[in-house]
Formats: C-alpha cells, structure tokens, sequence
C-alpha cells in the first residue's frame, strides 16, 4: 500500500535528466517538431527580422533543436517585431513605454499563447530534485525594436528568445550562457545550453 | 494488542513516506522571479526601477482571470496607497502567469508601467520588474524572490513606512511626464484629421486576431489624405472586432511615433468602418478636402 501511494504522491514521473541551468524548477515543450512564422510592424524590416531568426535558427538546429517555417497565422512559435507601442498591443504585460534609458529596454519576452497543460516532473539525478513540466502547444515571442541597439544585440535577442519558444522557463545563471537575462554579448549558444532542451525533447 | 500497534506504525510510516515524497515533488523555490524577457542592462538599485515606472502603488489582488493570446494573468487590484503617480482606486495590471506569485489574500508594492493603449478598451499596468514584487506584512517588506531583497537594503528593518517615504521623495524630484489623453473624443472630421498623423481609406487584406482586445492586419491603401501611404505586407494593429473580414474598408486616423511605431490616434473613432455612423460625414470631409 505505502508503495502504491507513494507512486501517487510522485504523480507522472517522466524520467530521469542529467543536466539543468535554468533558475526555476519548469520547463515547457512541444510534443511534436515546433513551426515558426514571424511578422512584423514598424522598425524592423522584414529582411532584417528574417536575417536575425535564420541566425538563431542555426544556433539551435546545431543543438538538434528545429523549427520549420510557417505563415504566421499558423506558427506553433510566432515571432512579432514591433516599436514598444506596438509590441505592448501584441503583447499586454510587455510594455516598454516610459523608459527613458534605452539601455534598461526589455528587448524580447517569450510568453505561451494558451494555457499549457501539467505532464509531469522529471527527476533531476545531480541534485535529486524534480523538475515540473508542462507540454505547449503555441508560444509567441515579441521583439521591441529599438534604433540603439544593433545586428548582433538582435541576434543574441532572437536566439535567447527562441530557446524560451523551444521551452526554456527561467534564464541561467551561467556567466557565459546566452540564456541568462542579461546575455550582453554572447551571440553563441553553449553546449550546456544545448543539453538543457536537448534531454527533455519530446520528438 | 501488538497488531494494532504494528497497524498503527505501519500507517505512521506510510504517512511519512507520503509526506516526504509529496515534499520532494513541490518546486523549489526559485532564486528568482524569472520570465521570458532578455534585456541589455540589469537594474541595479530601487531608483533604477522606480524611473523606469509610471507608477508605484501598494496594492491587493481582488480577482484574476487567464488572458491567452500571450498567457499572463489579467488580475484586478485595489489599490491601497500611491507612492508614484496617481490610479484609480482599482486597476487592471498584466501578470505573467507563474512569474508574479500574486495572491489574493496579500498586499504587495508593485512598480507598474502605465499602458494608455488606444487599441484596448481601458488603460492597463503592466510590471516594471518582476525582481522587485514586495509583500507587505506587519508594515514590512518582504521580497517574494530572493533577489528582490537586495533592491531594499537600504531600508532600516525593510520597513514600509521608510520605502514609502523615500519613494514618494524621489518620485515628486523625478516625475513621470504627463500621458497622452488617449480617450478624447472629437467633434468634428477635422479636428481629428488635424491631430493625426496619418489618415487614409484602407482596405484589410489580411488580419490576424492576436488576442481578445486586437487584431493584427494587414492593408491596402486605397487613399491617402494625410501623412504617407500604409506599407503593404506590415502589420497594424487594430482592435479586435468580432465582424472584421478580409476587404473590409475603413477611414484610420494613426498617430506615427518618432520610432516609426503606428497606432490608432484615440481609443474612439479612430477606426471608422463603412457602418460606422460617422463614416457618411467623416468620408465627406476627406473628400472635401482632396479637391482643388
């Protein structure tokens, strides 16, 4: 009997993982290979936009984790590019207006469309500890465009943020990772990073 | 005897084993309250957030409901205290969900900023920085992420009244400047026209409907009356209407912004479908107008 409720008490234990870097105990995934579109508003021309999630695109695609492109309207991961005015209408809660340090701009938020569903925990060897999961099935990602920040600033803000549309909860707190909040100049995805999504990967 | 005892232990045992399992299986608190965002610049002190902030309150969560399009929480809170700017007795902030830990039976100091949207219906607040949520217990701050704690260092005791004190000091010394008046209401055709940037008839020949207050969509630009032409193939943000479809034709007022970001002019009218009641007066003017 304690052997039954105890299973219980565990609930949907999805298997075992070996690596984790994010700061919060979630991760989010896709039951099946991900589609993303983007679009955009002012600021961003669609080029420039393209040129960027191609680079991040590359980042992940060598980590194993892929996307196929899609019209927008149809994307599991859409990506907006906007001004801060527009963005906080794609995106409410993600308001950039009234800043008035460009620097301190949030330049890119990753948030799911709907509600995603409870799957279980994975058991986290290293530490013992577990790990909540929960499957999406849409996630949109919001890009602020701004004048001060340049090609590379934005290639480093599409390939964080499409790690977070891959399901990355949480940013790390590795000093070299392009996944903490504040990447600076890290234009390159880690290996480690990698491992993060890469063990959990459902397809 | 012996059995009952042995009955007994053996249901103690199982209760801890439960206990210990269903333990081990809550999340871990987190170091911090983390959401999807990337930025270039980390906040260094309180004052760094409270500029960034239209508003700074002290306020408790009434209701909560899911918003999808991008999930967060649209929650309702009344506010109990201004320490930056002046609200509403209640407010409607956007919550990431999972990020903010907002619950209804506490108080909290929020940094907000204003959002005077003129494609939502009301004006919304969203959280400046979700490493800066305190909870207020016994005139006490407690930062609900560990790293909200080092932002409220300075004050003796992480007391209530001297974050107040200090807050409303900086904030009258650093003042938001004053929001557009996004809910004016004009008269006539041509005190919009004058306010707007740009003002064309379009026509929809795509849209997409991004969340329950606004549709993306995408136009044709039939005539133009003011400003420049709207890009073909570029999204525009509209709000949502229920009855919206692809040829559709509107009158648009749009405010364009130094960045280049263009929005409706107001909340009202700044949209005018051909079943509009002012459409008949407004398209007459701008034909009036466009004569020699």
């Amino acid at each position: 009997m304690c052997i039954f409720l105890h299973s219980l008490a565990y609930d949907n234990l999805l298997g075992n993982i070996n690596y984790w870097y994010s700061d919060v105990p979630f991760v989010y995934r896709f039951k099946s290979k991900p589609s993303v579109g983007y679009d955009w508003g002012s600021g961003f021309t669609t080029s420039k936009l393209y040129s960027y999630l191609t680079y991040a695109q590359d980042q992940w695609s060598i980590m194993e984790m892929t996307s196929t492109y899609t019209i927008f309207e149809s994307a599991d991961i859409k990506i907006f590019g906007g001004t801060p005015d527009e963005v906080k209408e794609f995106m409410p809660g993600f308001d950039q207006t009234g800043v008035t340090d460009p620097n301190a701009l949030k330049l890119g938020k990753t948030l799911p469309e709907n509600v995603p569903s409870y799957e279980g925990t994975f058991c986290h060897i290293p530490t013992s500890s577990y790990k909540e999961c929960s499957t999406i099935t849409k996630m949109n990602i919001a890009v602020v465009y701004s004048p001060h920040f340049n090609d590379n600033n934005y290639k480093t803000v599409l390939t964080h943020e499409l790690g977070h549309g891959f399901g990355w909860v949480g940013h790390s707190s590795v000093s070299n990772h392009i996944m903490q909040a504040n990447p600076g100049s890290i234009m390159t995805i880690n290996n480690n990073e990698a491992k993060h999504l890469r063990q959990i990967k459902a397809y | 005897m012996k059995k009952y005892i042995f009955i007994a232990s053996a249901l103690i045992l199982c209760i801890f084993v439960i206990f210990i399992a269903a333990f081990h299986n809550q999340p871990e608190k987190p170091d911090s309250v983390s959401t999807g965002e990337i930025s270039f610049k980390d906040m260094e002190n309180i004052y760094d957030i409270a500029d960034i902030s239209s508003h700074i309150v002290l306020a408790k969560p009434l209701a909560s409901d899911i918003f999808e399009g991008s999930v967060g929480e649209k929650m309702e809170l009344k506010v109990l205290g201004n320490f930056k700017g002046e609200t509403d007795e209640n407010i409607t902030v956007f919550v990431d969900q999972n990020a903010a830990g907002l619950e209804i039976v506490d108080s909290y100091i929020l940094f907000l900023m204003e959002n005077n949207s003129t494609v939502m219906p009301e004006t919304t607040y969203s959280i400046t920085e979700y490493n800066a949520i305190y909870r207020v217990k016994l005139n006490k701050l407690d930062g609900i992420s560990k790293k909200a704690d080092k932002f409220i260092e300075k004050y003796e005791r992480k007391k209530l009244k001297a974050f107040e004190e200090d807050m409303i000091s900086y904030s009258l010394e650093n003042p938001e400047p004053v929001a557009e008046d996004t809910n004016k209401v004009y008269e006539s055709p041509a005190d919009i026209f004058n306010d707007a940037d740009a003002v064309a008839l379009v026509e929809v020949t795509s849209f997409y409907h991004a969340h329950q207050y606004a549709d993306m969509v995408k136009l044709n630009t039939i005539e133009i009356y003011k400003g420049q032409a709207f890009t073909p193939g570029k999204s525009y943000i509209f709000p949502s209407d229920d009855e919206r479809q692809i040829g559709n034709r509107y009158i648009v007022f749009f405010k364009v912004s130094e960045d280049g970001g263009a929005l409706p002019l107001t909340r009202y009218d700044s949209i005018i479908g051909m079943s509009h009641p002012k459409w008949d007066e407004t398209f007459q003017y701008l034909e009036h107008i466009q004569q020699p």
